[in-house]
């Protein structure tokens, strides 16, 4: 497994304080998603696309990250031009394309490259210790900090284990198919593996409690805020309220249509 | 000679379990002593690391830690901070994402400032040679470097004994080599739980085991000093303590 994200970089993006790019991330992608009109959504793109050429990200990787999520994007092409109801654009036999249909597909599609991409290029140029600590520094609730962190350093643990027990089936003559022994099969693999890390839990909290742990983790991160965060947050204000009036201007032409 | 450790008549039974897994257990670890154990799966040994810390506790017996009687936990926490112990399988002992941090995570507990913290942690590292590993990401580690740093969270700690569970497990010659040597430059006192024979033949002066829930000390276990001769190794002197060859093995049990 490889979540190692573009963190070993040393573009402009990844000098940026963490916690500046954690909360532009953060505003920036919710402000996405709520977005109707196309300027501002192509802008929004633009920006994370900028954003990811200034991060100088490796193009490769980045496509093959966006390649894995394309899947669901056609799941939507093909769905929503078809179910939602509207205008028809074009009849194929019995099935209506409509307009409305391929208007939300498009938004969507704009959107998540949208919003992958920005992650791309703020949140994968940081190491996960370092996104916890500036979670933490922005007030996230410590409970999630730590599921977070441990979810990190676990999930590749439990990933070993699964294909343990799998091989061990498959040594023994399992093969999956369509059968209520595989749906047996995969239940007790899957208990197995909830037992393991049930027990695995205790043992790893019992070597915590032998280092001292008394429930507070201490960050060995130094977040300081420098000259070049505050030109980097304001630029993004900027082109933050220039995606906001393409969005209002936009609501407000049609208001206007309408009055 | 001041004693660390003084166990005596532990008892334990898992619950719901029948038979006890430690009977009538006494164990005595005292300063400058290194003990060897070498005793087969499920005979009660990380069960007994267990009962040393804190974490497990006994059915009956009393533990006895730097001359203080232990009652509850509250007298626990001041062990650990002196007894180091190593567990058998590394990724319980690393949680944190990077090494560095694992390593700075005991003494930050310690009240250590984070600079100090930093600086003990990174110190530790170079005392075992890995000062390397210091960004690295814990989950990307091989089995054998797993061991070393879980080796350095516990030393960052500053320990006055430690205690390690099985760590030739996975490991390499190299990496064994290595741990062999760095174990020899602590010299702190240490209990060692073992499969390997031969390892814990260098690192330890006593090879005691457990057997029925009790430990055996070496005069029980009748030892032939030095454990498995090897054919390729002529420079070995073998000392006869005895008639009957035998192995550093407990005798009458399953495989170790």
């Amino acid at each position: 497994m490889d979540f190692e994200g573009y963190h070993e970089g040393n573009s402009i993006i990844h000098r940026i304080d963490p916690r500046v790019r954690v909360l532009i991330t953060l505003i920036f992608s919710f402000l996405t998603a709520i977005l109707i009109n196309f300027n501002a959504l192509f802008l929004s793109l633009t920006i994370s696309l900028l954003l990811v050429i200034s991060a100088n990200l490796n193009i490769i990787k980045v496509s093959k990250n966006l390649k894995a999520f394309t899947g669901f994007i056609i799941l939507i092409w093909i769905i929503l031009p078809l179910s939602i109801k509207g205008e028809t654009l074009y009849k194929l036999w019995f099935l209506n394309f409509s307009t409305e249909g391929i208007e939300l597909a498009l938004r969507i599609t704009l959107k998540s490259f949208s919003i992958i991409l920005l992650f791309n290029a703020l949140i994968s140029t940081m190491n996960f210790s370092v996104l916890g600590s500036s979670m933490e520094s922005l007030k996230v609730p410590l409970k999630i900090v730590y599921l977070f962190l441990m979810t990190f350093r676990y999930i590749s643990v439990l990933d070993e284990e699964y294909k343990r027990l799998m091989q061990a089936a498959k040594i023994r003559g399992f093969k999956a198919g369509v059968n209520l022994h595989t749906y047996k099969t995969y239940g007790n693999i899957l208990g197995m593996l909830f037992v393991n890390a049930h027990e695995r839990g205790n043992r790893v909290y019992k070597a915590m409690v032998c280092r001292g742990f008394n429930g507070k983790f201490y960050s060995l991160q130094n977040f300081k805020i420098s000259f070049k965060d505050f030109i980097f947050a304001s630029m993004m204000v900027l082109l933050i309220s220039a995606v906001l009036t393409l969005e209002y201007s936009g609501i407000l032409l049609k208001i206007q249509k309408v009055i | 000679m001041k004693t660390i450790i003084d166990l005596q008549r532990i008892e334990y039974r898992y619950p719901g379990n029948e038979e006890y897994t430690l009977k009538d257990l006494d164990l005595k670890l005292t300063e400058n002593e290194k003990i060897g154990m070498i005793a087969s799966n499920g005979s009660g040994k990380t069960t007994l690391f267990h009962i040393i810390m804190g974490l497990t506790k006994p059915s009956s017996g009393t533990i006895e830690i730097f001359g203080k009687d232990m009652i509850d936990e509250k007298d626990f926490i001041d062990v650990r901070k002196k007894i180091g112990l190593l567990f058998q399988d590394a990724d319980d002992q690393l949680f944190c994402p990077t090494v560095i941090e694992d390593v700075a995570f005991g003494p930050l507990n310690q009240g250590k400032t984070k600079d100090d913290a930093l600086e003990i942690a990174s110190d530790t590292l170079s005392f075992l040679g890995i000062e390397s590993f210091k960004d690295r990401i814990n989950f990307k580690l091989s089995g054998g470097e797993k061991r070393l740093v879980s080796l350095a969270t516990v030393l960052a700690m500053k320990p006055e004994a430690i205690l390690l569970d099985e760590p030739t497990t996975g490991l390499d010659e190299k990496t064994k080599d290595k741990l062999i040597e760095v174990l020899a430059k602590l010299d702190l006192p240490s209990i060692i739980i073992s499969h390997d024979a031969e390892f814990v033949n260098k690192v330890t002066s006593k090879i005691y085991t457990i057997k029925e829930g009790k430990v055996l000390t070496d005069k029980d276990i009748y030892l032939h000093s030095h454990v498995h001769a090897h054919p390729h190794d002529s420079d070995h002197k073998h000392e006869h303590t005895g008639t009957v060859h035998s192995h550093g093995h407990p005798h009458g049990r399953d495989e170790i």
